[in-house]
C-alpha cells in the first residue's frame, strides 16, 4: 500500500511527505520528552551524551549512506542487464543477413515483435510492479519462436552452418539476459533492512532528545535538521529502490534503439533487405 | 543549458563559478541568519550543536564520497567499453588475413571507414553532447554492411569457415561494445541524486549557522570552508559525469591506435598479397 503510493507519485511529492513526517514526528516526540524529563536533569550530562552520541550517530550515518550507495549501484547494474538483452537482440538482427532471405526476414520480424511486447506490455507491467508470470508469458512465447526459427533451420552450406552456430550462441545469451532482467525487476531492498533503518532512526532521535541545551528552540532546530538530513537520504533510497518502478527507473530506450537502428541500417546497407521488409 | 555551460568551458572556470556561487550563497545565508538570531542566543548551545552535527556531517560526507567514487568508476568503465570496441576492430583486421584477398580487402576498407566515422564524426558529437540517433547512423550503416558481408560470405575451405565463425563472433562483440558506448555517452548522475545532494548540502551548511562563535569572521571562515569543500566535490562530480563529454572525457586514442596499427600491418602484408 505504502509502496504503491511511493512509486505512483513524483519524487518531489514523496520527498515532501517523507521529510515532513520525519521532521514533525520527532519534534512531537521532543515536545513530550521535554515535558517528561526536565531540562535541569539533562543539562549537566550534555557533554557525556554528546560524546557517546558520536558512536551511535556515526554508525547509523555510515550504515545509511552505504545502503543508499548500494541501492544506487544495484540500479546501475540493472541498467546493464537490460542493455545486455537489447545488445543480444541487435546481434541477432545483424547476423540474420547470413540466412536465406525468407528466413532472415521472418527472424527480423519475430525480433521486432518481441521488442514490441517488451516495450509495449512488459515495461509498463514492470513499472507498475505487476510481476505475475502470466504478464510475461507472451514475451517468453515470442522468444521461443525466435529460438525455433533458428533451431529448425537446416543449413545447406558451411557458411550458413557457421551463422547458425553464432545465432544459437546469441539466442542463449538473450534467454539468460531476459531471465536476469525479470529477476532484477523483482529485486528490492529487503524489508529487514528497512526495519533496521527505521528502528536505528528511532534510537538516534531518542539520543538527540537526551541533550540539554539552554534554548528549547535550538533543541528543536538541531532535531529537525538532523531528521531532515536523514529524510532526504530515505527519499533517495526510495527513489532508487525497485529499479524498474516509478519516476526514476531503468528505461526501455535500448530496445527501441535496437529496432530503429537495425531496420534503418539494413535498409541503407543492403537494399535487398529493405525490399524484403517492404514486402512483409 | 547548465550542462552546456559545464561541458563547454574549461574545468577551472566551472570550478571557480561553482565554488564561488555555492560559497557566496552560504555566506550570504549566514549573514542573514546572524542578523535574525542573535549570537548570544546561540552561544550557550554551541557545544550541543557541535556534538549533534556528527550524524548530518557523516551521512553527507560518506554519501558524497561514495557518489564521487561511483562516478569515477563509471568513467573508468566507459573507458574500458571504448577500448573493448577498438580491440574488436583490431581482432577483425587481424582475422581478415585468413579470408580470400578480395573479401579481406573489402572487410578492411569497411573497418577503416568505420574507424574514420568514429574518430572524425562520432567522437566530436559525443564531446559536444549531440547524441541524436542521426549522429550515429553512418556508423551503423557501415557496420550493417560489414556484418552482412561476413554473414553472407561462403567459405571455400574449412580454414576460411573457422575464420568466418570467429569473425562473426567478434562482429557481435563489436556491435555490443558500440551500443554500450553510445548508451554510456548519454549516461549521467540522475537528477534526483543531484537534487538530494544539493538539498542535503544546504542542510549540512545550514546546520553550521547554529554555532554561536565568539568572532563572526571566524564563523564566516568556518562556514566558507565547509561550503568550499562541498563545492569542490561537486566540481569533481561534474567533471567526471557524462564520461564522453567535455574537457575531462574518454579519448579516442584506442581507435586512432587501431587505425595506425592496421596501416602498418597492411603495408607489411601487401607484398605477400601481390605475391
Amino acid at each position: 500500500m505504502l509502496n504503491y503510493w511511493f512509486y505512483s507519485h513524483a519524487t518531489w511529492e514523496v520527498a515532501t511527505v517523507v521529510c515532513s513526517a520525519m521532521v514533525i514526528l520527532p519534534l512531537i516526540g521532543l515536545f513530550f520528552f521535554h515535558r517528561l524529563v526536565p531540562w535541569e536533569v539533562r543539562e549537566p550530562d550534555t557533554k557525556l551524551v554528546g560524546l557517546s552520541y558520536a558512536l551511535c550517530g556515526s554508525v547509523y550515518a555510515v550504515m545509511l549512506a552505504f545502503v543508499a550507495v548500494g541501492t544506487y549501484e544495484t540500479m546501475e547494474k540493472t541498467d546493464s542487464v537490460a542493455s545486455e538483452e537489447a545488445n543480444s537482440l541487435g546481434g541477432l538482427a545483424f547476423d540474420s543477413a547470413g540466412l536465406p532471405a525468407g528466413l532472415a526476414v521472418r527472424l527480423r520480424s519475430d525480433i521486432d515483435k518481441y521488442i514490441d511486447i517488451v516495450t509495449g506490455s512488459e515495461w509498463p507491467n514492470q513499472r507498475a510492479y505487476r510481476m505475475e508470470e502470466r504478464n510475461y508469458e507472451e514475451g517468453w512465447a515470442q522468444l521461443r519462436q525466435v529460438g525455433l526459427d533458428v533451431a529448425n533451420f537446416e543449413p545447406e552450406t558451411q557458411g550458413q552452418a557457421t551463422v547458425k552456430a553464432e545465432l544459437e550462441h546469441v539466442i542463449n545469451e538473450l534467454f539468460s539476459a531476459r531471465r536476469a532482467r525479470l529477476l532484477a525487476a523483482n529485486a528490492h531492498l529487503p524489508n529487514a533492512v528497512w526495519q533496521m533503518l527505521v528502528f536505528g532512526l528511532g534510537l538516534v532521535a531518542i539520543y538527540i532528545f537526551l541533550f540539554g541545551p539552554h534554548n528549547y528552540r535550538m533543541h528543536m532546530a538541531v532535531t529537525g535538521l538532523t531528521m531532515l538530513s536523514v529524510g532526504l537520504v530515505f527519499t533517495l533510497i526510495i527513489a532508487l529502490d525497485y529499479p524498474f518502478r516509478g519516476e526514476l527507473s531503468v528505461s526501455d530506450e535500448a530496445y527501441v534503439v535496437v529496432k530503429e537502428v537495425s531496420d534503418r541500417a539494413f535498409s541503407q546497407a543492403i537494399p535487398g533487405a529493405a525490399a524484403h521488409e517492404k514486402k512483409k | 543549458m547548465l550542462a552546456d555551460f559545464f561541458y563547454n568551458n574549461p574545468i577551472w572556470l566551472v570550478g571557480l563559478v561553482v565554488i564561488g556561487v555555492w560559497t557566496g550563497l552560504s555566506l550570504l545565508g549566514l549573514y542573514i541568519f546572524h542578523r535574525l538570531i542573535e549570537v548570544r542566543v546561540r552561544h550557550k548551545d554551541t557545544e550541543t550543536v557541535g556534538l549533534t552535527y556528527a550524524i548530518v556531517a557523516v551521512v553527507y560526507a560518506v554519501l558524497l564520497a561514495f557518489i564521487v567514487v561511483d562516478v569515477f568508476e563509471t568513467f573508468s568503465k566507459s573507458d574500458e567499453i571504448a577500448t573493448a570496441e577498438a580491440n574488436k576492430l583490431s581482432n577483425l583486421m587481424l582475422d581478415s588475413t585468413g579470408l580470400p584477398p578480395q573479401m579481406a580487402e573489402a572487410v578492411r576498407t569497411d573497418l577503416q571507414s568505420y574507424i574514420d566515422i568514429v574518430v572524425k564524426s562520432e567522437w566530436p558529437s559525443q564531446r559536444a553532447g549531440k547524441l541524436d540517433e542521426a549522429e550515429f547512423a553512418p556508423g551503423w550503416t557501415v557496420l550493417a554492411r560489414l556484418s552482412a558481408r561476413l554473414a553472407m560470405f561462403e567459405p571455400a575451405t574449412m580454414g576460411q569457415n573457422v575464420n568466418k565463425g570467429e569473425m562473426l563472433h567478434a562482429m557481435n562483440d563489436l556491435i555490443k561494445a558500440r551500443r554500450s558506448r553510445i548508451l554510456a555517452a548519454g549516461e549521467h548522475l540522475p537528477y534526483v541524486v543531484w537534487q538530494i545532494l544539493i538539498l542535503a548540502g544546504m542542510v549540512a551548511v545550514g546546520y553550521s549557522y547554529l554555532f554561536g562563535a565568539n568572532s563572526f569572521p571566524i564563523h564566516l571562515a568556518a562556514t566558507g570552508l565547509i561550503s568550499a569543500t562541498i563545492a569542490l566535490v561537486f566540481v569533481l562530480i561534474i567533471a567526471l559525469d557524462y564520461p564522453f563529454r567535455g574537457e575531462v572525457s574518454v579519448g579516442d586514442d584506442a581507435f586512432v591506435g587501431v587505425a595506425a596499427t592496421a596501416k602498418a600491418a597492411a603495408a607489411t602484408v601487401e607484398p605477400a598479397g601481390h605475391h
